[in-house]
């Protein structure tokens, strides 16, 4: 008997569930299950071939999440009775030689049995609460590190190794967050039902194989949260422009941006971009079917959840930091970007263009611009602590990829402004998401600046909240093109993507194995 | 549409398989074990007078190590020649850096490689580099950047000083890392929980080199096919 022949009454027990889940994997779409599938291959690459605790900032992570696992408190940025990692941390930096290995193209880890058993030898002996700061990332707000010591918990019998690993790949679930927000982001740019799927694809393609994206899912890092809360916040903010202002919408809304500011600091960037989104499909819904009531109820519950964010990470960061506060790890300076205002807009000019005459060079060496940002840390990738790197040509031929994309872009906004037009509302979230935290980066950076080490803080993971941005203009971009042009250029896009991702993992087998 | 887009694809895609294969057979240090890095941006001389040695303890060394390299920090490329010495629970080795310090390796091109005789079995070991001319110092490239502190700290005579000397192991030319694959899975293995080991990486391996293309033309085939009927 076939299975087409069993009908619901001869079905055994439980297999209705297993027929829902079998329904639900079907429904989704093959070229979208695709994507989910290379990206999870490679996150798990990402976390098995690079080193324990060599992603970026990774030791300070890991000891914040054991040190919550173990005590129920995170650490702190100041001086404590404890260490800045516990003894076993400690320990297993020693014996894997990791302290030389951040940065440094010519260290490598340890990998001996020497070394191992030496390891074996002690571990059972350490102590694992001992951590209690100084930690550079102790002022950061707790909830990423809440979410990892469940992985930490559930293999808090297993030795050390085992624990970073369950960390590493706890960051799936959060990568897949984000993979299908793009795609339902994407999805929504298009008024035509469904979504024209080439174009849904290569876009949510680009986000889902930009090396930086799985990179950072392969290792402890609190940007992966960051991006999965701001990529689904994207993907509900154009939601909302067709739904209205309803209670769910606007506090959803309120609700992602709040876990975002729960994240980290620079999780702060979500609650402009929500409130105006929020602003925006309010005075779009005004006079609509959602009643005034539910819409007021609907904009109070989102700005409460916002406000409950800030007001728990504020003093989680104060009680953590001292007067370094909620910002401590968004800039490391306390001084006030916002004194010299025309100073700020001269160093804003010059990190994307050369220096107009008379402009005051911005502080600290000017080395780091749009091209180190953007292409080689944000679209290309750098990746463990941004020593592996791909080789220079590789770097050029994105940059004048990505410069060719804009011109094109451009002319695709010029050459369609009727249709862009007709989208404005679209255009606005996009743009909204993508300036409230180049706004809080730049100012963040021109902070540190002006610091006493005259040093900026600006990396291109810290752009990876609006990777459904880039995703969703990819789309566009593909979508308006003539057909022919459309496929070369969308199979491109993907091949190139799918490319460098394989590349950058085996750079890091290479760099830190061979 | 979906010529063009295999295509494109194929040839993006035979362009990345050919840098691939270019960085699996391109020839790297047969680094097998760093003690310390040598100096990053800033170089701090260790100098060595009469009787005066630098060592490091925890110093891996196997039955395949052959060279012990350490940097040069003299300012001229006329140095003297060093005397090595390695030791462990129940084996010891000496020897002398090249005879011609002007060949590479010899220490006048900045870098010192003595070629010693490899423990029986694998050891931590202690080992101490000092001038083997009694009338020349040696002057070693050392550094105080604290990115290059390992566990293994400096000590001359003793006592430790504030400069880590750069010091590496090799197990002899430099080597592809095809040459020897299954080699970098094992070192990527050593700490990794089981079942990890090196044969799960290289499948794994194996998997992202041809999954992940793979994924990617489907989804833009698929979605062509969805989009177009075609």
């Amino acid at each position: 008997m076939s299975l087409e022949h069993v009908t619901a009454a001869e079905a055994p027990a439980g297999s209705a569930p297993r027929a829902s889940v079998r329904a639900a994997v079907r429904a989704v779409p093959r070229p979208l299950a695709a994507l989910l599938a290379a990206a999870t291959v490679l996150s798990i690459a990402w976390a098995l071939f690079t080193p324990a605790l060599q992603g970026s900032d990774e030791v300070g992570h890991a000891a914040y999440v054991q040190h919550l696992a173990e005590t129920g408190d995170g650490p702190s940025v100041g001086l404590t009775a404890g260490g800045t990692q516990s003894q076993e941390l400690e320990s297993l930096i020693r014996w894997h030689n990791l302290t030389p290995l951040a940065g440094v193209d010519t260290a490598r880890p340890g990998w001996s049995d020497a070394e191992r058993a030496a390891w074996d030898r002690i571990e059972g002996d350490l102590r694992r609460d001992d951590g209690a700061g100084p930690n550079p990332v102790g002022q950061n707000p707790p909830l990423y590190y809440a979410y990892e010591a469940v992985a930490y918990q559930v293999t808090s019998g297993f030795s050390l190794p085992t624990r970073l690993l369950a960390m590493r790949l706890a960051n799936l679930p959060l990568l897949w967050i984000t993979i299908v927000a793009a795609w339902l982001a994407i999805g929504e740019l298009f008024r035509r039902r469904p979504a024209p799927r080439f174009a849904q694809t290569i876009g949510t393609g680009a986000v889902a194989l930009l090396p930086m994206v799985t990179f950072m899912s392969g290792v402890i890092n609190p940007d992966t949260m960051l991006a999965a809360w701001s990529t689904a916040a994207l993907a509900l903010a154009l939601a909302g422009l067709r739904l209205g202002p309803r209670p769910a919408v606007l506090a959803g809304l309120g609700a992602l941006a709040g876990l975002s500011v729960l994240t980290h600091g620079r999780g702060l960037a979500l609650v402009p971009a929500v409130v105006a989104v929020g602003a925006l499909v309010l005075w779009r819904g005004r006079g609509g079917p959602v009643p005034a009531r539910a819409r007021a109820l609907g904009a109070a519950g989102g700005l409460a959840l916002i406000a409950i964010g800030l007001l728990a990470a504020t003093a989680y960061s104060n009680a953590h930091a001292g007067d370094t506060s909620f910002t401590g790890e968004l800039t490391g300076s306390s001084e006030s970007g916002l004194n010299d205002l025309g100073g700020f807009l001269e160093y804003v000019w010059q990190f994307y263009f050369s220096p107009m005459t008379n402009m005051t060079p911005a502080p600290g060496e000017g080395l780091f611009g749009y091209r180190q940002l953007y292409v080689e840390q944000f679209l290309a990738g750098a990746f463990a602590s941004l020593e592996v790197r791909f080789p220079d040509a590789v770097y050029r031929l994105v940059q004048v990829l990505q410069g060719l994309g804009l011109v094109l872009l451009i002319g695709a906004v010029a050459r369609y402004w009727e249709v862009v037009r007709r989208h404005l509302a679209q255009v606005f979230v996009l743009a909204v998401f993508l300036v409230s935290l180049l706004a809080l980066l730049h100012l963040a950076a021109w902070q540190d600046l002006n610091g006493p080490e005259a040093a900026s803080l600006l990396a291109g993971r810290y752009l990876l909240p609006v990777v459904g941005v880039l995703g969703a203009t990819v789309a566009f971009l593909v979508q308006v093109l003539p057909p022919r042009v459309r496929a070369g250029l969308g199979a491109g896009i993907l091949a190139l993507a799918a490319a460098l991702s394989v590349g950058g993992v085996a750079l890091t087998v290479v760099r830190f194995h061979a | 549409m979906r010529r063009v887009a295999i295509v494109v694809m194929a040839a993006v895609l035979l362009v990345a398989a050919l840098a691939l294969a270019r960085l699996a057979v391109r020839d790297r240090p047969a680094l097998e074990y760093v003690a310390t890095p040598p100096p990053i941006a800033e170089a701090t001389p260790i100098e060595l007078g009469r009787d005066e040695a630098a060592c490091q303890r925890d110093v891996v060394l196997t039955p395949r190590s052959q060279v012990i390299r350490v940097w040069s920090g003299s300012p001229t490329p006329d140095v003297p020649r060093l005397r090595v010495t390695a030791e462990a629970r129940g084996w010891s080795t000496t020897a002398l850096s090249p005879e011609h310090t002007d060949r590479p390796g010899g220490g006048g091109d900045g870098i010192y490689d003595t070629r010693i005789e490899p423990p029986p079995r694998e050891v931590l070991a202690t080992v101490c580099v000092a001038s083997a001319d009694p009338d020349r110092a040696a002057i070693l490239a050392g550094s105080e950047e604290p990115r290059v502190k390992s566990r293994s700290a400096t000590r001359v005579d003793g006592r430790e000083i504030d400069a880590r000397m750069g010091l590496a192991v090799l197990t002899g030319g430099p080597q592809a890392p095809l040459a020897h694959a299954r080699e970098v899975l094992e070192r990527t293995a050593a700490f990794a929980p089981a079942p990890v080991g090196w044969l799960s990486l290289g499948l794994l391996l194996v998997v992202v080199v041809i999954a992940v293309p793979a994924a990617a033309v489907y989804a833009v085939l698929r979605a062509l096919r969805e989009e177009t009927g075609t």
